[in-house]
């Protein structure tokens, strides 16, 4: 079965096929130089990043109408995705993953699976990457709905380097079958399991005892500003335009994406006057550059509702596709997402910790204005809290090798002994 | 707090809700009702803050007929208080039930009488239209064990104003079958009127057997409320009110259904037979104006078509007059409103994981 073959007449057979396949695939795979690997990588991305490639028109072409997103939207998300695999950048995650090497042997396991959610469109890439850059092969499960990057990819590799794509096996099937995903589990040494709590769950009740499984759950991100970045009016302009790059990519669906940002009281501008900005500069910028897709009825009218409720509770900003809400120091609510975000005052540094403790593990990453800030902040978080901080504009761009909830990019695809 | 203006509208109101009485079931007066209810939201636009805001931020017009003010959604009464009058006067506060999102809406009161005039009214209009006094059987907690349910509060008074004697048939949160036997017949001929909840009513159907019947005889009635959040199982309205019909010997027009909200003070009754293609059709009482809207432009959608149901409650005047609910409703050209159930809140498509969620799975 080829990469990205759906599984119709006898499942089951065909699913052991592609596992067996990609299994042998992995014997070679094992084989190979680290640079040819890094080699295929960074070639299978150029591919799909060149929109006059095959590919990269095949993946222009169809993904914008499956991931729900405008085309520039997508073609963000491709560029930001992708650039994590140019030569320079795959170094770095090779240089962090060798590192281990002085202390460690570090050894490959036999075969990973990787189970991903039809939510965001590219959650794929960096998993598949990680797995062949400590030379696993790989069985990629795709949903239903996915939007099809993971499946492009893996046939970018095969045409980059045959053998080394060959250890990739994209398989879709739905959740209804839950069997399918149990051959993987029971194959694989290490699952990766993408979705909803939900998801997590029951793959976790039905995997074996000996398959470790490493889990990417929905989340969300929020971001903090000090007083610190209040003060230039430049600062305050790049810092807006942050901000609203967070908000609207992906359409603030992702669990990297801001759905809070708390603003330290006392700075030169205050929290209502950064909403303002955040609103009228920051997003109507960019709706105008990469504008939001269209929403259903359903996603309207929630958005209207919570829209109503921030004019009662505070003040409200908003244009023809985001909003941004006012909120003063007033509990933190759930917003609507699809570029409609919240903005509250913080007394301290402190209240922002105990307001951002609540979302615990949920946590995946905090954006920090100013930069000292954020080093100050490493040593601050309280127990449970292990978000990726990283500067405002930089929250859907983390490096390859940033450790993703809570855990190393290799986790579960090495096993490490101790050096004699 | 100007507490003239307030006892002069509550007065206005009052007065409107009595001509309308008096009249009977049918009357109603919509010019003299928008005229109250634009002097009460104009008055509240400026005493209860987060109305306030939503009606300066929404530009609203006070002298437009009610389409030129704002409704406040519902959510709001789960963030903050809304109120016309500091907490150091509520007399009571109604909570709502627990949702799926956490927090409960929490409606403050300072006096109830007005509350009283429009629940007592509407109940003798379309729950007990004349028929003398009835037993009842309660199927709620009784006021002084629920001080915070609206609906235990509304019942407890149809007892001193409608009853000759009740039984709160309640028995550590389940309908007790026993007392509900005992009542029937110490009723001794006079009529019995069962009030619930919908979800009391189909746990006590659900724990009998299908033999075991409660007579109400031939004057009784049945009133049903709410909806059946929580239920493994839901009842398609036809199917509960032939289940109630069967175990209470009585015929199914002798079931009366009732839609009230925490956030009103008014209530809206589908009387006996009032059925629109199966599902109850709401009488609105002539205090009350019910109109559902476009639930993304929350612009008035023709008679027939469906939208979200927009209540403008005159009665509501310690708190904020217009409404914004999320259920889904269609008005039928007679004005009775028929419901179709909750607007469920969007979850779009992704890995963002909602704030309230997150507090979900961490408490």
């Amino acid at each position: 079965m080829k990469a990205g073959e759906e599984i119709a007449l006898d499942p089951a057979s065909a699913l052991a096929r592609t596992i067996d396949r990609v299994e042998r695939a992995g014997a070679a795979l094992r084989g190979v130089r680290p640079a040819r690997i890094d080699a295929a990588l960074a070639s299978a991305a150029a591919m799909l990043l060149d929109p006059t490639s095959p590919l990269g028109k095949q993946a222009r072409a169809t993904i914008p109408a499956r991931a729900g997103l405008s085309s520039e939207g997508v073609e963000w998300a491709l560029e930001t995705t992708l650039e994590v695999l140019t030569p320079i950048a795959i170094a770095d995650a090779r240089a962090a993953l060798e590192a281990l090497d002085r202390s460690y042997v570090a050894t490959p396991v036999r075969l990973s699976g990787i189970v991903l959610a039809g939510n965001v469109f590219s959650a794929g890439i960096r998993p598949i990457a990680w797995s062949l850059l400590c030379r696993v092969p790989g069985i990629v499960k795709v949903a239903t709905t996915d939007a099809g990057l993971s499946e492009l990819f893996a046939l970018a590799l095969t045409i980059a380097d045959e053998e080394i794509g060959a250890a990739i096996g994209v398989v879709q099937f739905s959740r209804n079958e839950p069997e399918l995903l149990d051959r993987i589990a029971s194959a694989a040494d290490v699952l990766s399991v993408h979705g909803s709590q939900q998801t997590i769950t029951d793959v976790r009740a039905r995997a074996p005892a000996t398959t470790e499984i490493v889990t990417h759950g929905h989340g969300l991100g929020a971001v903090l500003v000090g007083q610190g970045a209040l003060t230039a009016d430049a600062d305050v302009k790049a810092l807006v335009a942050s901000i609203a790059l967070d908000v609207a990519a992906y359409d603030q669906r992702g669990c990297l994406s801001p759905q809070v940002v708390l603003v330290e009281r006392g700075g030169a501008v205050s929290a209502r006057e950064l909403a303002r900005r955040l609103s009228e500069d920051g997003l109507a910028a960019i709706a105008r550059t990469m504008p939001r897709a269209a929403l259903s009825t359903l996603e309207g009218a929630t958005q209207v509702r919570w829209r109503g409720v921030a004019q009662a509770l505070g003040e409200l900003f908003e244009g023809d596709g985001w909003s941004v809400a006012y909120e003063a120091d007033g509990a933190i609510r759930s917003c609507p997402l699809l570029r409609n975000v919240a903005v509250h005052e913080v007394r301290s540094l402190d209240d922002a910790l105990v307001r951002l403790a609540h979302f615990g593990a949920h946590l995946k990453v905090l954006a920090v204005a100013p930069a000292s800030l954020r080093s100050e902040m490493t040593s601050q978080l309280p127990p449970g809290l292990a978000p990726r901080l990283c500067a405002p504009g930089r929250m859907q761009r983390p490096p390859l090798e940033a450790a993703t909830d809570g855990v190393v990019p290799w986790q579960g695809l090495v096993r490490l002994a101790g050096r004699a | 707090m100007s507490l003239g203006d307030r006892v002069g509208l509550e007065r206005d109101v009052a007065r409107l809700i009595e001509r309308i009485t008096r009249r009977g079931p049918e009357a109603g007066d919509a010019e003299a009702r928008d005229r109250i209810l634009a002097d009460v939201a104009r008055w509240q636009a400026e005493h209860n803050p987060p109305f306030g805001r939503l009606a300066a931020a929404r530009n609203a017009r006070f002298d437009a007929g009610p389409d030129g003010w704002p409704a406040l959604p519902t959510d709001v009464f789960r963030h903050t208080r809304v109120a016309t009058f500091p907490s150091e006067a509520d007399v009571r506060v109604f909570q709502t039930s627990g949702t799926t999102s956490g927090a409960r809406g929490a409606h403050p009161f300072s006096d109830l009488s007005l509350y009283d005039v429009a629940a007592k009214a509407a109940a003798a209009l379309h729950l007990f239209p004349g028929d003398g006094p009835p037993s009842l059987v309660m199927l709620v907690a009784p006021p002084d064990e629920a001080l915070d349910s609206s609906l235990s509060y509304m019942l407890g008074r149809f007892v001193e104003w409608f009853a000759e004697d009740v039984t709160w048939a309640l028995a550590s949160g389940a309908p007790d079958p026993a007392r509900i036997e005992a009542a029937i017949a110490g009723a001794r001929g006079r009529p019995v009127a069962v009030l619930g909840t919908s979800f009391a009513l189909a746990a006590l159907d659900e724990a009998l057997d299908h033999g075991r019947k409660f007579p109400l005889g031939p004057r009784g009635l049945v009133m049903q409320t709410g909806g059946f959040k929580g239920r493994r199982r839901e009842l398609a309205p036809d199917e509960m009110r032939t289940q109630l019909a069967r175990r209470f010997e009585i015929e199914p027009s002798a079931i009366v259904a009732e839609y009230g909200m925490t956030e009103l003070s008014s209530q809206l009754y589908a009387p006996r037979g009032s059925i629109e293609a199966g599902l109850e059709a709401y009488v609105v009482p002539g205090w009350v104006r019910a109109q559902p809207v476009d639930p993304v432009t929350l612009a008035p959608v023709p008679d027939g078509e469906e939208g979200i149901l927009r209540l403008d409650d005159a009665a509501n005047v310690g708190s904020v007059v217009s409404i914004q609910t999320a259920d889904r409703a269609r008005r039928l050209p007679d004005g009775r409103i028929v419901l179709y159930g909750r607007l469920p809140g969007a979850t779009p498509r992704g890995c963002s994981l909602a704030i309230e969620e997150v507090m979900r799975t961490r408490t």
